[in-house]
Parts: C-alpha cells; structure tokens; sequence
C-alpha cells in the first residue's frame, strides 16, 4: 500500500450493464500532473467519475489521496471537479453559480462571493460573471465551470476536456492558469482527446481506450508512438492532381487521393510527417502557383494510435 | 449549515419562475373560488343546523387543502428534486461538494413545504372568510395545522418517490398518492395506520368537533384512530424522518452519471 500516493486503482472495472466503461485498470499515481488520454468512449469520463466517487467500481478498489471518494466529505472538500458537459443553470450569474457551489462547500455568503470573483477574474470572466449563464459562449461556460473547480482551493483538480469550446486566446489563458496550478504544487488530472492540448502543461500522460489503459509516459514517449501512426490530412486547394504529384514526388506522404468537390479538389493525403509536408506546402503557396483553401487534419490520429496499441494489447501487431 | 441556507435561498429563488407562481396562485385561490361557489348553490343552508355546517366546512376544508392543495403544491416542487438537476446536468456539480447530496435533498424538502404551506395557508384564510362557519377560527386552526403537517410528511413522500424514480418522478408520485394514500388510506385494516391521510383525518376529528352524524357513524369509524393528538402527530413526524432518510441514503447510493453514452 503507497501511503504517498494521490491515486490508487486496484484491478478496477466498470460495467454499465454488459457494457464495459473501464475494464481491470491497475494504477498508480503520485502527487502531479497528469494527461489522461483517449479517444471518445474510452473510457475517461468513467475513470474520472470512480475518482470522484460518482460511480462505484463494479469490481476493484479506488483510493484517492489514501480514501475511498464514494461519499466521502472529507475527500470532496480536497478535490475540484469539472465535468465535460455544459450542466449549470442557465438562469442566474457565473458569480452567482460558483458563490453558491462555494457555500456548498461551507464557505459563509460573503467570503464565497469575494472567493467566487477573483476566481472568475482569473479565468477570465471578469466582463461577463454578471449575465445570466444562458447568454454565455461556449468558452465563457468552460472558464465558468474551471472557476467553479479551483474555487475552495482544492489539492486535486480533475478536468474532463477543459479546452475544448475555447478560441486560441481562451487556451493560451487556462493553460496559463493551470501552469500556475501546477507550479502550486498542486495535483491535477486532465483528461482529453488532443494531445496537444495538455503537452503545455504536463509532461506525464496516461492512454486509455477500450476502457483499458494502454500505456503511459512522458511527451515524448508519446509521440514516439505517434510517430509511427499515419496521419492523414485533408487538404482543399485549386489544382489537387497537381499537389498530390508533388507530395508523392518529394516522398512527404505515403498515399494521396484526389476527389474533385464543387468547392475545388479535395486531397486526403496520409502522412508520417506532418509538420514537413505543411513547411513544404507553406513554401508551395508562397512561391508557386498554388492555392490552399482549407487545411485539417481528420482529428484522428490518436485515434490510429490507440487503435495500434489495442490491436497491440489483443496480439494482432 | 451554510450549504443548508445556500441550497434553500438558491432553490427559492430559481422556483420563482411564471409558471410556478400562477400554479401557486391556483392552489391559493383553489379553495377560496370553491368555497364561493357551493355558497351560490340555490337551498344550500336551508335546513341545516350549525353544527353541520361546521362539520360541512370543516370535512370540505379537511379535502380541499391538506388533501388536495398541499399534496399538489408539494408534489411540484419535491418529485422531480432529483430530475430537475438530471436534467440540466447540475447534479454532478453539487455531488462533488462535501455531504452535496444530504444538503442538496434536505434544501429542497424545504422549499416544498414552504412552497406548499404558504399556499395552502393562504388559500384557508381567504376560504374561511368566505364561509359562513359558525366557529371559523377553530376550522381555520385545524386546518393550517394540518396543512402543516401534510406538507411536512407528503414533501419527504414525494421526495423520495423522485429518488427511487427521477425520470417519472410526477407520474409515480400521483401513482403512489393514489394506490397508498387513497385506497389504502381508506382499507379498514392495519395497513391504513401507515398512511399519511390517517393520521391527518384522526387529527381533524379530534381537533374539530363533527356532528354526530358524522363522528358516530361506525361506516366512518374504521377511518380515524382513537389515539391521542401526539401519537398520531408523532407518527408523522416519525414516517417523515424515515421517508428523508431513505430518500437521502438511497440517493447517495444511485449512480446518477451524467456522462453521455457516446462518452463512456
């Protein structure tokens, strides 16, 4: 038994009748900050509901910080947790919303309006923490429910996609306020499916799909692994036959397919080196006659990753 | 107990809304606009002594308000206490704060019965002015009390209904209402004694003096129980204790998980 550890499962699984949410997951996990990475329906959302004592494990053992979360005050008074769906009354405030979450806590009227203010402040809702939460952006709601979550101070911070909804300059202020979390002392679980977007802010991650943990490690370890994965990338430009030629001549792509769309050709091309073949395409359209409309990657590379790694983890590679 | 008032304060003020506030309007004014019409009815004193009149009132009363109106205005606000913050996906939010589920139950019981005691209180005052009683102020007594009483017990009743059930919380507790409290309110057997209606029409008859007509007919006898004031109050206070307890328990051992199906 790891008396130091903030997180302790034991053989968990979840079953939600016959359907698996987390299947024998064995963890642990020191004080930090940790990326909790997988595709939709891995997983996540039930690992981060057994650590805050939402569900019960259907077989296994869940410690966070040396306690059992299910119903257990002491525990929630020392974790904050903000879930990854957009629940809170659209009627009243922000201000009003996390005042009241604080009071719930056992913080006086008084102290959680002031407490429930700088927080906003620091999330950035300095402007809008007085409308009524109906009139909210997407990214406003996300700084709302963050502001909510750090609000009494807690030692754990337990995140399920805090980014997404967020423009550029929203990320670039959570993130800050979560290095400032961090750089605390304090703990936090950050569960996503971009990979990027948690890189800034730890160097720990945790894979998991299927409802099963896959692997675990630093930044680097995995990208390594996604360095091995295809990645494709679509791409919407004036002369398709002629950009595919290219990346298929300068061997920037493994296979590049052509379909001619009313809004220009459209080239699916996969590649294992995403950020060269952009460089190479940057320099087409400034010296050549080339003209690029629209640029994505199909957001599925994680997903090729763990699809690898479970057939991985079944035998099959 | 800062989150007791939270919750309670927070409760009353999102429950402030058109439609519960004409629904509030309707059971207020509910008795009152009845009391005004069997008034209008052609010969409806002629022939009648005092003292049923009195017991008309009364019984009238006893069905209208702590009967109908209380268990109503309770039923809108407890029964879907769960459901509502399903719904809008909240629950997860006040779970995760220290003893959220005990707090979360316990403010909006009280907010039930506030919602449901002010109603009916006032919906008794205005029907006990309209009447023609000849003791209006013991009617009047009686019935605040057991108005009282009703939302106090039918709040924790309904509460819990929408614990075990939150998607069909309405439709279970009318259910319930109806199967427990009507039918075997009025079966003349042990099972009667368990019923919240029981108690409260002991405590009518003891506390209103009825006609004989009515006190002394044995098809009625069955209905009330001859114990004292206190027993039959401590019973529902008891039974009260018991439903908030299960209601909470029960809750803090559901898995209410609002994750999505697709996000597991």
């Amino acid at each position: 038994m790891f008396t130091t550890s903030m997180i302790h499962f034991e053989s968990v699984t979840k079953l939600y009748g016959k359907v698996l949410g987390v299947n024998d997951i064995t963890l642990e996990l020191a004080p930090g900050a940790y990326g909790l990475l997988g595709p939709n329906g891995a997983g996540k959302s039930t690992m981060l509901n057994l650590l805050t004592g939402q569900l019960l494990p259907s077989r296994g053992t869940v410690k966070v910080l040396g306690m059992n979360p299910r119903n257990n005050p002491e525990l929630m008074r020392r974790i904050g947790f903000c879930p990854g769906f957009e629940g809170m009354y659209s009627s009243i405030s922000g201000v009003d919303w996390v005042t009241y979450l604080l009071q719930m806590q056992g913080v006086n009227r008084n102290q959680a309006r002031v407490k429930a203010m700088d927080c906003l402040e620091l999330t950035g809702m300095r402007e809008g923490m007085y409308r009524p939460i109906a009139s909210y952006s997407r990214g406003m709601r996300q700084r709302t429910k963050l502001a909510q979550a750090i609000a009494h101070g807690p030692e754990l911070l337990i995140l399920d996609e805090p980014l997404s909804g967020l423009d550029p300059v929203g990320r670039s202020q959570m993130t800050d306020v979560l290095k400032d979390w961090i750089t605390m002392g304090r703990s936090v679980i950050i569960a996503t499916h971009v990979l990027h977007e948690v890189e800034a802010l730890t160097q720990s991650f945790l894979l998991i799909s299927g409802g099963r943990l896959l692997a675990s490690g630093t930044a680097s370890e995995v990208h390594e692994l996604l360095f091995k994965v295809p990645m494709e990338i679509q791409i919407r430009c004036s002369n398709g036959r002629d950009l595919a030629a290219r990346v298929l001549k300068d061997e920037l792509a493994d296979s590049a397919r052509v379909n001619a769309t009313s809004l220009g050709d459209v080239v699916l091309v996969t590649t294992r080196n995403a950020s060269h073949l952009s460089q190479q395409i940057s320099k087409w359209v400034q010296h050549e006659d080339l003209k690029i409309f629209e640029m994505r990657t199909a957001d599925d590379s994680l997903q090729a990753l763990f699809n690898s790694l479970m057939k991985i983890h079944r035998g099959e590679l | 107990m800062n989150a007791l008032r939270a919750v309670f304060i927070h409760e009353w003020r999102r429950s402030l809304t058109a439609g519960r506030i004409a629904w509030w309007l309707v059971m207020a004014a509910f008795p009152a606009v009845l009391t005004l019409l069997i008034r209008t009815i052609p010969g409806f004193e002629r022939g009648v002594s005092v003292g049923e009149r009195d017991t008309f009132w009364a019984i009238m009363f006893y069905a209208l308000i702590p009967c109908v109106c209380s268990a109503l205005s309770v039923l809108l606000t407890a029964g879907p206490a769960v459901a509502t913050e399903l719904e809008q996906r909240t629950w997860v939010y006040l779970a995760t704060r220290p003893n959220g589920i005990f707090w979360l139950l316990l403010g909006k019981y009280f907010v039930a019965v506030t919602w449901g005691v002010t109603a009916a209180w006032t919906g008794v005052t205005t029907a006990i002015v309209l009447s023609n009683a000849e003791s209006p102020f013991v009617i009047w007594r009686t019935i605040m009390a057991l108005s009282l009483l009703s939302c106090i017990s039918y709040s924790a009743v309904y509460l819990l209904v929408g614990v075990v059930s939150p998607k069909r919380a309405m439709v279970f507790c009318v259910v319930y209402t109806a199967v427990v409290e009507v039918v075997l309110g009025i079966i003349p057997a042990m099972v009667n004694r368990l019923t919240v209606q029981f108690r409260l029409r002991s405590l009518l008859v003891q506390w209103v003096e009825l006609s004989e007509k009515v006190s002394q007919n044995s098809s009625f006898s069955y209905n009330f129980g001859d114990s004292s004031s206190l027993t039959h109050c401590v019973w529902l206070l008891t039974l009260t204790v018991m439903f908030l307890f299960l209601a909470i328990k029960l809750a803090e051992r559901k898995e209410y998980t609002t994750a999505s199906e697709g996000d597991l």
